[in-house]
C-alpha cells in the first residue's frame, strides 16, 4: 500500500483494422486464433459482424478481441396474441460472437474487460435498435461458468445457449 | 426476398462445370422457363437468404420463448456483473 502506486496503462478497445497485426495472438485455442488471423476482416467487410479489439495505449499488440453481430428470435408455435405484445417481432438481439485474450493477460481480468466492452457498445445501440437481450453459446463448460459470474443463463434444452436481459446490463452499468 | 436483380448487371461470375451439371441445370432452367444464367443466378440467390437468414435467426420451440421471455425480464445484475462495470470504467478511458 505505498502512496504511489504507478498507475497501470489504461486499455483502449478499437474496430479490427487492416493495419493490426494479428500473426501473434494466441489465446489458446487454434479455432479462435485462425478466426482473428484469416476470418474476422472478411466478415467485418460482408457485414457479417463487427470484431473489435483490446490494446494497451499506445501498444499494438493485440490483447485480446471479440465480435459483435445482431441477430433475431423467432418462436414457434406460439399464439399470435403473444408475439402481438411485443415491442418488435421477430426480436432482435445482439450477439457476442468470439471471445478471447492472448494467454499473456492470463488472471489479469482481460476476458471480463471485453465482455464489458460488448456490453457497453450493445447498449449504446439497444434503444435505437430495440435490442432487449444478449445472447452467447459458449464454447465450453468453463466458458459458460465464465459468462454465468455476470448472469448469463442457459436457455431449456439447449446448456451452452446462454442470454442476458438489458435491463440487468442497463442497471449494472448507470450505478455509481 | 429472392428477386431477380432488376438493376444494372454489372459483374460478372465465371465457373466452371461439369458436361453433366450443365446439361441437368440446362434441364431444370428449361422446365422453370429460365435462361441457364438467370435460374443459376436465381437458385444460388435463394439458398444464399437461405443461409443469411439461417445463421442471424434463432428459432425457440414454445417452452424456450415463454423462459426466454421472463429471462428478459431480469433487471437485478449480478455482484460480478457490478463490480465488473466499475473496474471497466477504471480501466479504459471512456
Ligand atoms: C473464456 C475467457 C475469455 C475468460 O477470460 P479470462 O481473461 O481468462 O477471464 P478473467 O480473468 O477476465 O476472469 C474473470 C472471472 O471469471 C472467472 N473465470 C474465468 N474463466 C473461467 C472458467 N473457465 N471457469 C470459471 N470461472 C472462470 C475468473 O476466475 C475471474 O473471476 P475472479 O475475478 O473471481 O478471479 C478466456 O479463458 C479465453 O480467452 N479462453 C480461450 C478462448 C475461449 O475459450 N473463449 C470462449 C469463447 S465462447
Amino acid at each position: 500500500m505505498t502512496e504511489t502506486e504507478p498507475t497501470p496503462s489504461k486499455i483502449a478497445f478499437q474496430k479490427l483494422s487492416a493495419s493490426d497485426d494479428r500473426s501473434q495472438f494466441d489465446c489458446g485455442n487454434l479455432e479462435l486464433n485462425e478466426y482473428l488471423k484469416k476470418y474476422a476482416r472478411q466478415n467485418q467487410d460482408l457485414s457479417l459482424g463487427i470484431t473489435y479489439t483490446a490494446k494497451r495505449e499506445h501498444e499494438q499488440t493485440i490483447l485480446g478481441f471479440y465480435t459483435l453481430s445482431s441477430g433475431q428470435i423467432l418462436f414457434q408455435d406460439v399464439p399470435k396474441e403473444l408475439t402481438k405484445r411485443l415491442p418488435r417481432y421477430p426480436l432482435p438481439i445482439a450477439r457476442i460472437g468470439r471471445l478471447a485474450r492472448d494467454l499473456s493477460t492470463k488472471g489479469t481480468g482481460m476476458g471480463e474487460l471485453l465482455l464489458m466492452d460488448a456490453f457497453q457498445r450493445v447498449l449504446n445501440v439497444s434503444e435505437a435498435m430495440g435490442i432487449y437481450g444478449i445472447e452467447v453459446v459458449a464454447k465450453d463448460a468453463g466458458a459458460k461458468r465464465f459468462y454465468e459470474r455476470y448472469g448469463f443463463q442457459e436457455l431449456l434444452d439447449d446448456p451452452l445457449h446462454l442470454f442476458l436481459s438489458l435491463k440487468a446490463i442497463r442497471n449494472a452499468f448507470v450505478s455509481p | 426476398m429472392t428477386t431477380l436483380e432488376q438493376s444494372k448487371k454489372e459483374e460478372k461470375l465465371d465457373l466452371l462445370l461439369t458436361t453433366e451439371s450443365k446439361q441437368r441445370l440446362q434441364q431444370a432452367a428449361t422446365l422453370a422457363g429460365l435462361d441457364l444464367s438467370a435460374f443459376a443466378l436465381a437458385a444460388a440467390l435463394e439458398k444464399a437468404d437461405a443461409l443469411l437468414t439461417e445463421q442471424d435467426t434463432r428459432v425457440l420451440s414454445r417452452k424456450q420463448a415463454e423462459q426466454f421471455l421472463s429471462l428478459l425480464d431480469t433487471q437485478e445484475p449480478t455482484e460480478a456483473l457490478l463490480n465488473a462495470t466499475k473496474r471497466y470504467r477504471s480501466s479504459t478511458n471512456d
